[in-house]
């Protein structure tokens, strides 16, 4: 018995010593869930641009900063511009409408550097969207005078990229700095925008290799520096499919433009006769809204020489119709509207197909490197056809109460913005798999920006509105 | 910073508190704890002085001494969380915890009877490896208590008892750690200054009563042990200011100075029922109900740094103890048990100073009884199993300091009695 007895002490004592837990297993924290930082780079879209311009009002309802106020992060980083903010050209300020209700502009008369409030965050920031950058700044570009192309002279890079203090770093050397939990990268339109600006200016739009390539070493460079990022892209919006292009389509009869009155509707000079436009080229599909600012001025109104000249109309008749035009407040010149303010059939075509080889590099780079991927250019037509939201594609001064894009017509105002966030809140809660959403920014309460108190904006005064203001290239 | 310094250096102490009650303890008799501390309804021998003073009436005539201890070993392991803390592995360090359980009794007449108890309900403690990454919510802890327990009990006729006793306590605890600064919310934190705190408590009285049903093969039970709450008056807080940049500033903060607390142990109800289903063989079943939500919240007031209230949300919980002896040949006795042990420690609370778990406990020992000796010893194995702080993703812990723990203490046990008669 005295034998059990000790076996059991040492049976025991063996326990004792030997007995540990393993090692237990290592729990997975899912940081998203805590602690999502976000970092976005781009162009004006990203930056928040509207009304020709960038400033902190704008910057509150850029997408990205929308996107991380929903997700509340109180952390995310802009380089704030403070009033009256920083315009395009360079030497102005952005947009507004004045207490008559018109589009005005003014000019800049500070240094910008001086505007930009919190120059000296010790870290990139969160938005690096440059205003006007293209695929090739993403990757290239530190300042405004380092491109080889002729495209320098950029103010907003040294702004927001601030070097040589950030060490001489591009938008993408400085996200990767950043490491965020989602990269969001919407790019590409610039590769291909100032084509539709410029009427047609084909030569401005990157060809599809360099887009390819450059989009492709985009993503490599992003997924080596930033691997355990979630990215998510956006593709390219038809770029003719905004008030700057598109506004003056209604002034078409028969594919070609006719002489219009200040509400854009084509003039009936009595038995359904109209007149055509004088342009420098054609078949014109699109009048920009710089068109319209030269139309005010009589380019494109054709006056009784002209008539005589060209549409087969007897000399008093045409006599008539000028004084009628005059009537209506025109300036018959029968000078042309140059070719930079107007798209033909072929530029329009040239353009879209553009931007379709750019989105189906887009997607098939998406799909090789599993990045999901915000369907804009749906979503511009979307709004376009339909609505979204409440909210239409007009020009402001058409519809200024539920128009999603600012006053240069091109870029979104708060509640386009809106839209984008939520497309973009939509593609990060299914790639996070939160357990709690980020909840969508509501539309509806963004609409109706150029309401009161500016209510007498009306579109009789469309053309007064345009004349001065679109008489620049001011609105990239 | 002020604030912040103190919220961090505070929360440490309070779980510190809060996990003496984790580390209670049950093992006081080599003999009933080999049958996993099942013992409230038959009494085996003079601890039952502690397992159910009512017991005392039904041991054979005369005064009784048993006593013992138990040597416990505990391995705590942590992995930290990934991403965060990096899949860090790291343990505890060996140490030995040795409480004591001794007993005497003593037979007045047929019916009245008395007894004196003396053990250490709460002795244990963690110490971490010096660059456990957790130092600062825990590093070292060590906590000791003795219980005095006079007790008497009253014989109402051959099969029925009944007793009231009391529970003088004393407390002594030691915590130390490191105290980090934390600028904001989202920064890791600056280490500024190693703490410890020293204290003992004044005597605290509290109070047991039970009853106790034996026939020749049933045997029923009922105790309940009172809270106490020990107050520890003139703690003193010293602090080692580490060589950092902040090392001014918290210097000025963090003096040396006296502190205040209070430390409550909780009130239990036990009620358990013996059968002896052959002449060699019996079992008993035992359910034990803790008040632990008296660890819903803690204060403790430093003379500098002022009075911190931490809410720490301790649940009630139960036990299931089950034991069985089997006397395979003359004096010789086979002991086994198991025991369920639900915490009462919710999630957030789980950390380096008491990472606690349900456990399963499974017990085995041997009994010799030799003319007017009685020899006990046994093993138990104490599972904690693995627990983590992050549930569904998320760290749960009120610290952030996320990982999972598995914990498994080993506890051997020796005693001895003497019967005079």
């Amino acid at each position: 018995m005295k034998k059990i007895l000790i076996l059991i002490l040492i049976a025991g004592m063996t326990f004792f010593y030997a007995c540990t837990p393993d090692q237990p297993s290592a729990p997975t924290l899912n940081v998203l869930k805590n602690d999502i930082t976000i970092a976005t780079v781009g162009n004006s879209l990203t930056a928040g641009f509207q009304s020709s311009g960038l400033m902190e009002d704008f910057q509150m309802n850029s997408y990205p900063y929308l996107i991380a106020q929903q997700m509340k992060n109180s952390q995310f980083e802009q380089p704030i511009i403070g009033e009256p903010g920083i315009g395009s050209p360079a030497g102005m300020s952005p947009m507004y409408l004045d207490q008559d209700g018109n589009i005005a502009q003014d000019p800049l008369l500070i240094d910008p550097i001086y505007l930009l409030l919190n120059l000296p965050l010790e870290r990139p920031y969160d938005n690096l969207g440059v205003p006007g950058a293209d695929l090739y700044d993403l990757l290239y570009t530190i300042d405004d005078s380092d491109r080889p192309d002729g495209k320098s002279g950029n103010p907003f890079f040294k702004l927001i990229l601030r070097n040589p203090n950030l060490l001489n770093t591009t938008q993408l050397q400085q996200v990767s700095l950043l490491q965020p939990t989602v990269l969001l990268l919407w790019a590409g339109n610039n590769d291909v925008l100032g084509a539709a600006l410029d009427g047609g200016d084909l030569g401005q739009i990157t060809s599809q290799s360099d887009f390819e390539t450059r989009m492709e070493l985009i993503l490599t460079q992003l997924q080596n520096d930033l691997p355990k990022t979630v990215i998510i892209m956006a593709n390219i919006p038809y770029v003719t499919d905004i008030p700057f292009i598109n506004t003056l389509d209604g002034v078409f009869l028969g594919g070609v433009p006719m002489v219009f009155d200040n509400t854009l509707q084509p003039v009936d000079f009595g038995g359904g006769t109209f007149l055509p436009l004088v342009t420098s080229e054609t078949p014109v599909e699109h009048i920009t809204l710089i068109g319209l600012g030269a139309y005010q001025q009589g380019l494109g109104i054709p006056d009784s020489a002209y008539m005589v000249d060209n549409l087969d109309i007897g000399q008093g008749q045409a006599a008539q119709l000028e004084a009628g035009m005059i009537a209506e407040g025109l300036i018959p010149t029968g000078l042309p509207l140059d070719g930079s303010m107007t798209l033909t059939s072929a530029e329009a075509s040239t353009i879209k197909d553009a931007v379709d080889g750019f989105n189906q590099t887009i997607a098939s780079l998406a799909s090789t490197y599993s990045v999901p991927t915000v369907d804009a250019n749906a979503l511009l037509t979307e709004l376009n056809v339909n609505g979204l939201d409440g909210a239409t594609g007009k020009f402001v001064m058409v519809d200024p109460a539920t128009t999603a894009f600012s006053l240069d017509g091109v870029h979104p105002n708060n509640a386009g913005y809106s839209i984008v966030a939520n497309a973009f809140i939509g593609k990060i809660n299914a790639a996070l798999q939160l357990e709690t959403p980020i909840p969508e920014v509501n539309v509806s309460s963004k609409l109706g920006q150029y309401l009161p108190p500016s209510p007498k904006m009306e579109i009789g005064k469309v053309i007064n509105n345009v004349r001065v203001l679109f008489s620049r290239k001011n609105v990239r | 910073m002020n604030g912040k310094v103190l919220s961090i250096l505070l929360i440490f102490l309070m779980v510190g508190w809060a996990a003496a009650g984790g580390f209670g303890l049950y093992e006081f008799g080599a003999a009933s704890s080999a049958m996993a501390g099942a013992a409230v309804a038959r009494a085996w021998d003079a601890s039952t002085v502690f397992y159910n003073p009512s017991g005392i009436a039904f041991l054979d005539d005369g005064a009784h001494f048993y006593g013992g201890v138990t040597l416990i070993s505990s391995t705590n392991k942590y992995t930290g969380a990934e991403p965060i803390f990096h899949n860090e592995q790291h343990q505890s360090v060996d140490r030995i915890h040795h409480p004591i359980g001794i007993y005497f009794t003593y037979q007045f007449n047929e019916s009245m009877y008395a007894g004196i108890g003396v053990t250490n309900p709460f002795g244990l403690g963690i110490e971490w490896e010096e660059n456990f990454p957790g130092r600062y919510v825990a590093f070292n802890t060590d906590l000791k208590s003795f219980y005095i327990s006079p007790v008497f009990a009253y014989k109402l006729n051959d099969s029925f008892s009944i007793s009231a006793g009391a529970d003088i306590v004393i407390g002594a605890i030691t915590l130390e750690q490191y105290v980090k600064n934390f600028d904001d919310e989202s920064s890791n934190g600056l280490e500024i200054a190693k703490s410890k705190i020293e204290g003992s408590t004044s005597p605290a009285v509290g109070f047991t009563l039970s009853a106790m049903y034996r026939s020749e093969n049933l045997g029923f039970g009922a105790l309940y042990r009172h809270s106490v709450k020990n107050k520890m008056d003139d703690g003193d807080a010293t602090f080692t200011i580490l060589d950092t940049y902040a090392a001014p500033a918290a210097a000025s903060l963090l003096t040396d100075q006296k502190v205040n607390g209070s430390l409550s142990f909780p009130s239990f109800f036990a009620v358990g029922m013996y059968y002896k289903f052959l002449e060699n063989f019996g079992a008993e079943l035992d359910f034990m109900w803790y008040k632990w939500d008296v660890f819903n919240e803690i204060v403790l007031d430093f003379e500098e740094l002022g009075e911190v209230i931490i809410p720490e949300g301790y649940e009630n919980s139960i036990q299931f103890r089950i034991g069985v002896h089997y006397d395979f040949a003359e004096n010789w006795q086979l002991r086994g048990g198991y025991i369920y042990d639900k915490t009462p420690q919710p999630i957030e609370s789980v950390s380096p100073l008491l990472p606690d778990n349900d456990r399963n406990d499974f017990s085995i020992g041997l009994g010799y009884t030799l003319n007017k000796w009685q020899f006990d010893a046994g093993y138990m194995l104490v599972d904690f199993g693995e627990r983590s702080t992050v549930e569904n993703e998320e760290g749960k812990n009120h610290n952030g300091f996320d990982g999972s723990y598995a914990t498994i203490a080993n506890l051997f046990f020796v005693s001895f009695g003497y019967h005079f008669e």
